[in-house]
């Protein structure tokens, strides 16, 4: 299929009255959700999961992401109206979008941010649409064992790239790896971790795994903890809303810069999609930037450029997830689930096979992102007032909701009360600092990476050296030592520092 | 979390009094990774090994116990120097809400999907003290109605709205 | 309501047979399906459920209960009422290969089980890598007594019929293979493409992209007739592999001791179903083509398909454990 036959039935599939209701759905959802202090974005996405069973499989796919991407826009408006980042990846724009709300220009952060997203997401479509094809092509000649390398740096790199605790982080990959090879093993047959109840031959449910480590412990956390009374500091006005040219003019290269950021960032497996993205775009214009001491007093392209890369790298994670099957974190690890359910096997056949599936869904996000530049700007005081919204109103609803999606994957009550006890396990272990994020992703990746690593060595008749000896494996297992050996003397000199203010 | 938490989610105020040495968060996350981690082990030894060319089922699951194991061993003797405490759990809130939740699993097919949803977000709504008994009872007038109207008509989940007396 | 159920229930079985029958149906269908939704067997069941809706006037419930290796579905059905009103999709694994592949299985695939029509057909072929030393059927049965587990072969898991049918087709051939597992057959078949693995059987379907682009070569097909979508490919027979005959098919079962008139009555509406061209046409999509055929036929290729499997599977020595 050529380029431009592949945009066009991208068309064809994303204007279809459905496919427009359910990204319009989902964009919606998403920039609520991202606004409201107290449910998070995978929250939302492993709420509505069960939905998108019942929805055509490009439907389902178009909602999700709108949720994501959605998100992403509304995280970054409670950001800038009152300093709560309702995103994990939104926090950077807390920043310098925070100081600025408060020298009365918080309509020109707003609008800012608006373009920089539709304008980072752009770069990053354009990249996935370009990208995807050959990396298919590409992946045709990718072994076991380059599947097993490749996951393996995405399980360490989510693992050890948590803040404070790596230990932790590997611990809770490895509790994810474990819970994603309960039930029956591709390889033998044989029942593991299922204490002989049939319910769970075939596994948990990602739906079961992802609502109670996103959703019941966020609930039973979010339960009485104390509000803060958000602050808004005066009136978005239409007059303020406006930024100067002096704005734009500052906001073009950081958002390019931002772009460039985030789309490389989104690609790489196991780098935390959003968050890390913003992060390192922020890092890398206070470097560039002549007037470095203006960053976290208002500076424009301490908003532009963090948000331009956290709305590519959401986009960019969908290159590896759907063209190789690996997905880069937790959301597009929910994605992946949702696409099996589906029984799509995202792969490198999956352009040649459903290529309304990958053409659609790369439209619907120009799309959904147009929708989100139109809705964004009316809607402006909407979203200041949801902010004011208690979150505990929101709790019955989501319990329910969490009984309502386990039981409707299946019909089946024993996925209930798996949620119920999964649950209250996730919230102790969370309560613990056990990391839901990497978690998830190790769950959805226990069996592949198993299957891929037993599969490698019967193939090379038992001798590891295959790992090495393909080039492909061999580059992303040293990617991840490196990773390793990083972290631990990172981790080191963290302690010895602090033993030393601490003396 | 995922979510950020700045400015929201606060650290809780410290019990100094109730600080024991032994109930240090890193510390008990530690031990809990390591009995998990010992759990997963005992278990993949019931599974057969096999060998390198040809693994069986226990070899992945005994390599995760032991990662889990020693990851979790690590985590605690470097605990022994941090200084935060084990956070308080909210156990009246975690009862209530997977208590919800385990009578809508035992209700849903036996009482039918409303009163299910009803016993749901009453029980649920124990968690706040005080109680809202008015804002559940609005709860439960519109939602229970608008997740059947969702799930059971529109997306064509079977279950019953009513199933009194049911076996 | 409940009670004019069981009500209803008490007098159909009271007067079993010819008198429920007459009225048959009058009530809600359950489809039980083993998987979950998505792919051939989903599609074939929500196909006839729409389509005895829309010729009964009666609703059709398409209810997945995926799990298990199908024994959650399968457990269902074994333990509903004969009455027609619970439904069954079979396919291979639920009705062949589990009775010999496991233990004990929580229904009886025979005793329980009482087949109404075959519904779809995937035909299986047995496909090689482009580079791979072989490019016919010969060929390879040539190499492959050559060499005795040299050459490998890629399944959709241990005990599926991608599995069991290079199992028979080595089992009738007196050649050894190495069989290399993975999750789903478009993985498996992606296996042969990128050459990790040497030989597939899979679906025509699934395999399709792959033989376009020259990734490819089909050796044979696994059917006893050959294919329309590739007619110059020889089947296994025809190639000096004796016996071998099997495909993905799906079909309708009831509870066994369902009125005969019932279940003659339910085959007679999936035929019409089956005829519709616009059915067709909904499962081409899908790689799969209508399958029509008697209960009798049904049954027959059901016992010789039984009987095959557990020969493989003692011979071959598969085991779930």
């Amino acid at each position: 299929m050529s380029f431009a036959d592949g945009l066009l039935l991208g068309f064809e599939t994303a204007l279809s009255a459905q496919n427009l209701l359910y990204c319009l759905l989902g964009v919606t959802v998403g920039m609520v959700v991202g606004v409201l202090p107290g449910i998070g974005h995978l929250t939302a996405i492993s709420l509505l999961l069960p939905l998108t069973f019942h929805a055509p499989v490009t439907a389902g796919l178009v909602m999700l992401a709108g949720i994501y991407y959605g998100a992403q826009y509304g995280g970054s408006i409670a950001s800038i109206m009152v300093n709560l980042p309702g995103t994990a990846s939104s926090a950077v724009i807390c920043l310098d979008g925070y100081p600025m709300t408060k020298q009365g220009r918080a309509g020109a952060a707003l609008i800012i941010t608006t373009l920089a997203s539709f304008f980072g997401s752009l770069v990053a479509i354009m990249l996935l649409v370009a990208l995807s094809p050959p990396l298919a092509r590409a992946a045709l000649s990718f072994h076991s064992a380059d599947y097993f390398a490749m996951m393996a740096l995405g399980l360490v790199a989510a693992g050890t790239l948590i803040q404070g605790r790596p230990l932790i982080g590997v611990a809770s990959v490895a509790l994810g790896l474990v819970f994603g090879i309960i039930g029956t093993d591709t390889s033998s047959g044989a029942l593991r971790f299922t204490f002989g109840a049939p319910q769970l031959f075939d596994g948990i449910n990602i739906v079961v795994v992802a609502m109670a480590f996103f959703g019941v412990s966020e609930v039973i956390s979010s339960i009485g903890r104390p509000r803060v009374g958000p602050a808004v500091n005066g009136a978005v006005t239409l007059r303020s809303l406006m930024p100067t040219r002096a704005d734009l003019r500052e906001s073009w290269w950081p958002m390019v810069r931002g772009a460039g950021v985030g789309s490389g960032v989104g690609i790489l497996p196991g780098a935390g999609g959003g968050s890390m993205a913003a992060f390192m775009a922020y890092a890398v214009e206070k470097r560039v930037s002549r007037t470095p001491e203006r960053f976290g007093s208002g500076a424009v392209a301490g908003i532009s450029a963090p948000e331009a890369a956290n709305n590519a790298a959401a986009q960019a994670a969908f290159i590896p997830t759907l063209t190789l099957g690996i997905p880069g974190d937790a959301i597009m690890a929910l994605i992946l689930g949702a696409l099996l359910v589906h029984g799509v096997t995202p792969g490198p056949t999956v352009l040649a096979e459903q290529p309304e599936l990958f053409w659609g869904l790369a439209v619907s996000f120009l799309i959904g992102n147009l929708m989100l530049l139109v809705l964004n700007i009316p809607l402006m005081q909407v979203w200041v007032k949801l902010l004011q919204i208690p979150p505990r109103y929101l709790f019955p609803a989501i319990t329910l909701f969490i009984a309502i999606g386990c039981y409707s994957v299946a019909n089946a009550p024993f996925d209930v009360l798996m949620v119920a006890g999964l649950g209250m396990a996730a919230y102790v272990l969370l309560a613990l600092g056990f990391e839901p994020a990497p978690l998830l992703l190790g769950y959805v990746l226990g069996p592949l990476i198993e299957e891929n690593f037993r599969r490698a060595m019967l193939l090379s008749r038992g001798d590891a050296m295959v790992f090495v000896e393909r080039p492909i494996s061999a580059a992303f297992l040293a990617a991840a030592v490196a990773l390793v050996v990083w972290v631990a003397l990172g981790a080191r000199r963290e302690r010895t520092l602090r033993a030393k203010g601490e003396t | 979390m995922t979510r950020a938490q700045g400015g929201f989610g606060r650290p809780q105020p410290r019990r100094e009094d109730a600080m024991n040495a032994l109930l240090r968060k890193d510390l008990l996350a530690g031990l809990a990774a390591l009995a998990l981690g010992a759990a997963v082990v005992w278990i993949s030894l019931d599974y057969r090994l096999g060998t390198p060319a040809r693994m069986g089922p226990g070899m992945f699951p005994l390599a995760l116990g032991v990662v889990l194991s020693l990851s979790g061993l690590g985590a605690a003797l470097f605990a022994l120097r941090s200084v935060e405490p084990a956070p308080a759990l909210r156990v009246r809130a975690m009862l209530a809400v997977t208590g919800a939740l385990v009578l809508f699993a035992l209700t849903v097919e036996r009482l039918g999907f409303i009163p299910a949803s009803v016993i749901l977000i009453f029980v649920s709504g124990l968690a706040e003290t005080p109680v809202q008994w008015r804002a559940l009872a609005l709860l439960s007038v519109i939602l229970a109605p608008a997740a059947y109207a969702l799930f059971v008509v529109f997306l064509g989940i079977p279950a019953p709205a009513f199933a009194w007396g049911a076996p | 309501m409940k009670k004019s159920m069981i009500l209803a229930a008490a007098l159909a079985a009271m007067t079993a047979g010819h008198a429920a029958a007459q009225n048959y149906p009058e009530r809600a269908i359950t489809i039980l399906v083993p998987f979950a939704p998505g792919g051939v067997v989903d599609l074939a069941s929500r196909t006839i459920g729409e389509g005895l809706s829309k010729k009964w006037g009666v609703e059709v419930i398409v209810e997945n209960r995926a799990g298990g290796s199908g024994f959650i579905a399968a457990t269902a059905l074994a333990q509903s009422a004969p009455d027609g009103y619970t439904l069954f999709m079979g396919e291979a694994g639920t009705m062949t290969i589990n009775p010999s592949l496991f233990d004990q299985t929580p229904y009886d695939a025979e005793a329980d089980f009482t087949p109404i029509s075959t519904v779809t057909d995937t035909p299986l072929i047995l496909v090689a890598n482009k580079e791979a030393p072989f490019s016919t059927m010969e060929d390879f049965l040539a190499a492959a007594k050559a060499q005795p587990g040299m050459i490998t072969y890629s399944s959709a898991g241990v005990g599926t019929l991608n599995h069991l049918a290079p199992e028979w087709m080595a089992l009738e051939a007196g050649i050894t293979l190495q069989h290399i597992p993975y999750k789903g057959g478009r993985p498996a078949a992606t296996a042969v493409a990128s050459g990790e693995v040497d030989v597939s059987v899979v679906s025509y379907s699934s395999t399709k992209p792959f033989i376009d682009s020259g990734d490819v070569v089909v050796l044979s097909t696994a059917s006893g007739q050959r294919i329309a979508p590739s007619p110059e490919t020889p089947t296994m027979q025809e190639a000096g592999v004796p016996n071998v005959d099997t495909s993905q098919w799906t079909g309708l079962m009831g509870r066994a001791g369902t009125p005969e008139p019932i279940l003659d009555q339910l085959n007679a509406a999936v035929q019409e179903v089956l005829a519709d061209p616009a059915v067709a046409a909904r499962l081409s999509e899908a790689g799969a083509a209508p399958f029509p055929s008697s209960r009798a036929d049904f049954q027959a290729m059901l016992e010789r398909l039984r009987g095959q499997f557990a020969t493989i599977i003692e011979t071959a020595d598969i085991t779930p454990q």
